[in-house]
């Protein structure tokens, strides 16, 4: 209950120092929650709303809906640019920049700058329609220079574009259907990300020979290791080909957190169920692995990261780590 | 039977499984996720180990991969019909 009113009255402190400890704990919860029809889900948020925020919020019962629905009609205004951005610079700008010439890493160099840019006006967008504080100008990724593995949970969709916008040029393996789409195929070809595949063998010993190459040529390589977006408040299982990456080409991993609370966008709440608050939305460094200390067991290392991450979303009961605990006891 | 034997010791070995003997492993029992809870990475390397001490490749585009992989005994029959076709060949 505390922690609650304690992450509604910090809302102005929190975004301008992005980790004060209540707003952690405001993140904790029920790990995943048994799935309730869509009134008895909006009946507990109102009573939850009503209860544990009485503190700063104004009388004001009707504004809130009202921003609701606005925030629903903004969030699927921000769905279209997307896309049509997407396409826009799948079919004509990335085409057009290409052109230019150049070896490999200086195509992939301008495409990705063009991208980011892209990215950075879409975060932009969300932040004045009050859909998201999040600013990618302002985020520090903390990444080492040369290349690395880049690994981050994944609790929004925005995650992707978040991280994007603020790092360098980078690669980042993304889910296959993605990337043989015809909206934002040709984006990621042309900015040379890897194609995740389906989970086949051969996809997987492709991805790790692709991913080899990128680092071979001085890019970091991003990847997602839940391989989908987290479950509220809590983790996937994370897969081992990051870590795998990182063990063949003896580079270290990058932890990312990113963090949204309230959440949005996650794989379980549609789109259209906007929160009652503005979200705030952060990646932050988390933590450098480095492969060397795990004697080439990227077991033990994927394991040793999702304990980092655990550690981070602190009383979160960790049943992810179940399997992975027993491969190293220490 | 001898054959699932060595393949036993094969994936312990070859996986570097600290915490399973040989003995341990159930012929019949699954690979992955339960069972003896392998992953994609640990299919890659066995399929890898497999080629270089039987000489039989697993192509991972082969739909019955899956098949194959369920457990020591699916393994076990594949690289037995496997290696018996190629001898005569040559």
């Amino acid at each position: 209950m505390t922690t609650h009113r304690c992450a509604e009255s910090n809302g102005t402190v929190a975004a301008r120092n992005p980790l004060p400890p209540c707003r952690l704990r405001a993140t904790l919860g029920p790990l995943r929650r048994p799935p309730r029809t869509f009134v008895a889900r909006h009946a507990g948020r109102m009573l939850a709303a009503t209860h544990l925020a009485p503190g700063p919020e104004p009388p004001l019962s009707l504004l809130v809906p009202a921003g609701q629905v606005l925030r629903v009609v903004l969030t699927a205004w921000t769905f279209a640019t997307f896309y049509l951005g997407g396409l826009m610079l799948s079919w004509v700008v990335l085409p057009l920049a290409g052109l230019r010439g150049g070896d490999r890493l200086a195509r992939v160099a301008r495409a990705q700058a063009i991208v980011r840019g892209a990215f950075r006006l879409f975060h932009d967008g969300m932040r004045w329609g009050f859909l998201l504080k999040a600013d990618p100008r302002s985020t520090r990724l903390g990444l080492p220079a040369g290349p690395c593995v880049v690994v981050c949970n994944h609790p929004t969709l925005v995650d992707v574009t978040a991280v994007l916008a603020a790092a360098p040029t980078v690669a980042c393996v993304v889910k296959g259907p993605l990337f043989r789409g015809l909206l934002l195929g040709n984006l990621l070809r042309h900015c040379w990300h890897v194609d995740g595949g389906s989970g086949t063998s051969a996809d997987n010993a492709r991805v790790l020979a692709e991913a080899a190459e990128r680092l071979a040529a001085g890019l970091p390589v991003l990847v997602f290791p839940e391989g989908t977006r987290s479950p509220e408040n809590g983790l996937h299982p994370f897969k081992r080909g990051a870590f795998e990456m990182a063990v063949r080409a003896r580079v270290p991993v990058v932890l990312l957190l990113a963090r949204c609370q309230p959440p949005v966008l996650a794989k379980t709440a549609p789109w259209y169920r906007a929160p009652r608050t503005v979200p705030f939305h952060a990646v932050e460094h988390l933590n450098v692995l480095h492969s060397a200390e795990f004697s080439g067991d990227s077991k033990a290392m994927a394991a040793a990261a999702a304990r980092l991450y655990y550690a981070r979303i602190e009383g979160v009961p960790a049943p992810a780590m179940a399997g992975l605990a027993t491969l190293q006891p220490a | 039977m001898e054959l699932e034997n060595e393949l036993k010791v094969l994936i312990v070995e070859s996986l570097a499984l600290e915490d399973v003997v040989p003995a341990d492993i159930d012929s019949a029992a699954p690979l992955f996720r339960t069972g003896l809870g392998l992953d994609s990475i640990d299919a890659l390397e066995l399929a890898m180990a497999i080629h270089k001490k039987f000489g039989v490749r697993i192509e991972a585009e082969d739909a019955r991969t899956r098949e194959i992989f369920q457990s020591v005994r699916t393994l076990a029959q594949h690289i037995a019909a496997s290696r018996t076709q190629p001898a005569g060949a040559p």
